[in-house]
């Protein structure tokens, strides 16, 4: 028993992996609860499709493909929250129109570039399994800083997402948080681009926190359970695409969906089996007696 | 930035467990910094371990390696290269292999980073197609021609003998009789070939795959596709369309594992066949390089003459 | 009935030395791109005062205050907030928004919004005090939800919700409250418990300005009322200025004061094609249950 929770461990190639798919779920999980409470998981998926573009660009002009979606990612996010306050469009809408020209003209460049593609590709769908010790140092990096702004902005942000209004009388800079916020979270998808890919980042960014939502009442608690399931998920995950042989972005959403479907189902205050399980019948119709 | 105390769950403050977690990380990492597999090293009287990442490389190590090896292939047969996924059972083989054996350039290139993740540092790794990208080549599918596929096994042949000295001699001589195979296959397709009137010479296929062979043999090819995973513009259909009819050529030519709808659709509409073509994929029908190189050659044959 | 006890009030929160109007505004212009939603208002705010601010929807209640707060620039014109110009100190002043803007989904409780309040004390990055807890709870009390504390601001009624809004606005001790909209939504129960709130508060030196559709609040329990409509159409006390005249002004539409067993009820009264006032129905707004 022991030697199946040690043996993947014991090879170079998964101490990456752990690192790095690790570094990715800490900061989904976190920024997660703001996007499941806010509603905003389109803006994550949308900001890592659109990236598409930033990287056919970088690649285009022979520099790192990495930096590129993220250079992209920077504008698309501040674009679309630019979009939906000023020109008074839909957030959704707003979302839309961004990721989908950015995807666009990511396939469009590609298409003009006649060598050497498929790494794009290759990135698009992650595998976490070929990433270098660097590439592990930035994924921290960017994990760490994110995180940074979020512990030091923590209230800032907490005030803003449930009353803006009251939270600009206070004093707070409430345009810099609604941009900020929004930034942080393609910034956060765009990192985990390598970890899981375009694909299923998404799932990365929202399950653990849906989770979370169903098992704590306060936002401390929220935040707790969702960094340890979107952490469960990632080491589980692992073992799981180790020892079957699976794909292994894949792998850690399926554990992550999993722990989701069990709170849905059973969760002390929320959970749907408790509920059908709980709801008494009625008392009898007196009419019928 | 360091909180005082960790008794401050009521407030609403990101909570210390955020940064607690990785803790657990450290303790798997330190456990596993205990002890690392060693990597592939070579015993005495059991197979040379090698990786290769097609099912076309691993059938041109075979017949260098002859018993000597045993070989897997990364992306198995019938799978298409780019929509490969790995998994880590194929880092654990990458790191166990004495010789990995790669193609190069746009066909497998991505593949590099697991390749050199988890590549141990007594092992060799081979890039057949690094001659040919070096001197400037952009079309990776070099083993169209079964000339140049004779530089590949040159270089599997020496990557084999730097790994596994001993067994050299048998390494050389496999290496011959399989170079006199190819010889013989080179001159079976150009007779084959030179049955289809020179009029009609023409290959027109979904994916630019066979330049080296057209190259070789003297013909025209034309791709709907320059690259993989690019797009089809609608420039290039009517082209072809055109091409097709001024040549009143009888078929146009797929491979099974692309799903040509564009090109499909175009053949229909110009009234030809769609015929099979293999390019960088094994399956039951063809299990091996020369069976395919052949079926290739006479498929080609009986759909222009 | 109401001009008595209004005076009564006065006299015993007046007494500071040196203490001018709590509120002065003056010429008035502000708005949004560009385009003014209020033009000229100048009016004056005593302290101790309950102001009710009326006015139909897009009448620029809600701009008023914000522009107070300092969340609007004004265009023309300034203000003075407890005695200083230029932009209020925060701390100084209580504001309650629209509950419609507040995300009542979201997972905090009562406390957590109740410290909220004690933000503008402390400004970016310093951590909650003992003091603050104990300036958050203090407010709990004094709006009697503290028994609340540790409910999901989801699991509020309409009234608790008013009220934790008002404990947010109060920890900080400001001696000017901002009300937007307070009463909206809550039965007369409710409005009655949250204005008696309003009184004792009052009672301890602060000063209220509220916005509302309500014109039976405005007219039996404040001091003065302002009627806005883009201007300010007229201020001073409400039995001097509800009448029917300067009501038809503000909400563009015949509306009528009547007042009855000291409560007081607008009426919209449609007349007959033949002249005769017949049908007299309320507006939706300010009539009593039962």
């Amino acid at each position: 028993m022991i030697d199946v929770l040690i043996e993947p461990w014991e090879f170079a190639f998964m101490q990456r992996a752990l690192l790095a798919a690790s570094f990715a779920a800490l900061v989904c999980s976190v920024v997660g609860v703001f996007v499941v409470l806010r509603g905003m998981a389109f803006m994550g998926d949308a900001v890592a499709h659109s990236s598409l573009a930033g990287m056919s660009v970088a690649y285009f002009f022979g520099g790192s493909i990495f930096w590129g979606a993220f250079a992209w990612a920077v504008p698309a996010s501040l674009a679309i929250t630019f979009i939906s306050r000023r020109a008074n469009v839909r957030l959704d809408t707003a979302i839309g129109i961004i990721f989908v020209s950015g995807f666009a003209v990511g396939i469009i460049l590609m298409s003009r570039v006649s060598n050497y593609t498929a790494d794009l590709f290759g990135l698009l769908f992650g595998n976490v399994l070929g990433v270098s010790w660097g590439e592990v140092a930035l994924i921290g990096l960017v994990a760490g800083g994110v995180l940074l702004a979020i512990t030091a902005l923590y209230k800032e942000l907490l005030f803003t997402a449930y009353d803006a209004t009251m939270s600009a009388a206070s004093g707070i800079p409430v345009r810099f948080i609604q941009y900020l916020l929004p930034l942080l979270v393609g910034i956060t998808t765009v990192a985990s681009l390598k970890a899981v890919g375009i694909v299923l980042v998404l799932a990365l960014l929202v399950t653990p926190a849906a989770t979370a939502t169903l098992l704590a009442r306060r936002l401390p608690g929220i935040m707790a359970i969702s960094v340890i399931t979107g952490f469960v998920s990632t080491v589980a995950g692992l073992y799981l695409s180790f020892h079957a042989d699976l794909p292994t972005g894949p792998s850690i959403v399926v554990v992550a969906t999993g722990l989701f479907l069990a709170a849905l189902l059973f969760s002390p205050s929320k959970g749907v089996a408790w509920q059908a399980w709980r709801s008494a019948p009625l008392p009898p119709d007196e009419a019928a007696i | 930035m360091i909180p005082r105390g960790l008794n401050r769950w009521k407030n609403s403050r990101l909570p210390q467990a955020v940064w607690a977690v990785p803790a657990a990380m450290a303790v798997l990492m330190l456990v596993s910094a205990c002890g690392s597999s060693q990597p592939g090293q070579l015993q005495a009287d059991k197979p040379v371990l090698v990786v290769a990442t097609t099912a076309l490389m691993a059938d041109l190590v075979r017949n260098v390696g002859g018993d000597l090896v045993e070989v897997t292939a990364l992306v198995p047969p019938g799978a298409e290269v780019h929509s490969f996924q790995s998994t880590p059972a194929d880092s654990v083989a990458i790191s166990q292999a004495a010789l990995v054996v790669s193609n190069g350039g746009e066909l497998d290139g991505f593949l590099d980073p697991l390749v050199q993740g988890s590549l141990s540092g007594d092992a060799v790794w081979v890039v057949a197609a690094a001659p040919f990208l070096a001197a400037g080549e952009t079309d990776p599918h070099f083993w169209q021609n079964p000339l140049f596929t004779m530089k590949y096994i040159e270089e599997i042949r020496d990557g084999l003998i730097a790994v596994d000295s001993d067994n050299a001699a048998q390494y050389r001589t496999n290496f011959d009789s399989y170079k006199d195979a190819l010889t013989k296959l080179d001159f079976d397709i150009a007779s084959t070939l030179n049955t289809v009137a020179p009029a009609r010479r023409q290959l027109i296929t979904f994916h630019d795959a066979f330049g080296h062979f057209a190259a070789r043999y003297g013909w025209q090819v034309t791709a709907l596709v320059a690259s993989d995973g690019g797009e089809v513009s609608p420039g290039r259909v009517v082209e072809i369309l055109e091409q097709v009819r001024e040549q009143v050529l009888p078929a146009v030519f797929a491979e099974p594992q692309f799903r040509a709808d564009v090109l499909e659709n175009a053949a229909q509409e110009a009234g030809v066949e769609v015929g099979v073509i293999y390019s960088d994929v094994l399956d039951d029908e063809v299990s091996n390089y020369i069976d395919m190189m052949l079926f290739n050659a006479k498929n080609l044959a009986r759909l222009l003459r | 009935m109401s001009t008595e006890s209004t005076i009564e009030i006065e006299e015993s929160t007046g007494g500071k030395p040196g203490a001018g109007p709590a509120l002065v505004i003056r010429n008035l212009w502000a708005g949004y791109d560009g385009k003014p939603v209020l033009e000229a208002v100048s009016f004056q705010v005593e302290r101790g005062d309950m102001v009710g601010i009326i006015g139909p929807n897009g009448s620029g209640k809600s701009t008023l205050i914000k522009t107070v707060l300092g969340l609007v620039k004004p265009m023309r014109g300034d203000i003075s907030v407890l005695g200083k110009e230029g932009a209020p100190e925060r701390h100084l002043i209580g504001y309650t928004p629209q509950t419609e803007l507040v995300d009542w989904d979201f997972p905090v409780t009562v406390s957590d919004v109740a410290l909220m309040g004690r933000y503008s004390r402390r400004g970016l990055f310093r951590r909650t005090t003992k003091e603050d807890r104990e300036a958050a709870d203090a407010a709990l009390e004094l709006v009697k939800i503290f028994d609340l504390r540790d409910r999901l601001i989801g699991e509020l009624s309409g009234g608790q919700r008013r009220r934790v809004l008002l404990a947010r606005a109060m920890a900080h001790n400001p001696e000017l409250l901002l009300l937007d909209e307070p009463m909206a939504g809550l039965d007369a129960t409710a409005q009655h418990r949250l204005l008696d709130l309003l009184d004792e508060l009052r009672a301890k030196g602060a000063t209220v300005v509220l916005s509302t559709h309500d014109l039976s609040c405005v007219s039996t329990r404040c001091d003065k009322a302002a009627c806005l409509n883009r201007r300010l159409i007229a201020f001073g006390k409400p039995s001097e200025v509800l009448n029917e005249q300067v009501l038809g002004d503000t909400f563009g539409t015949h509306l009528l004061m009547v007042h009855l067993d000291g409560q007081a009820y607008a009426y919209q009264h449609h007349t007959h094609p033949d002249g005769a006032p017949a049908v007299v129905s309320p507006s939706d707004q300010g009539h009593k249950h039962d």
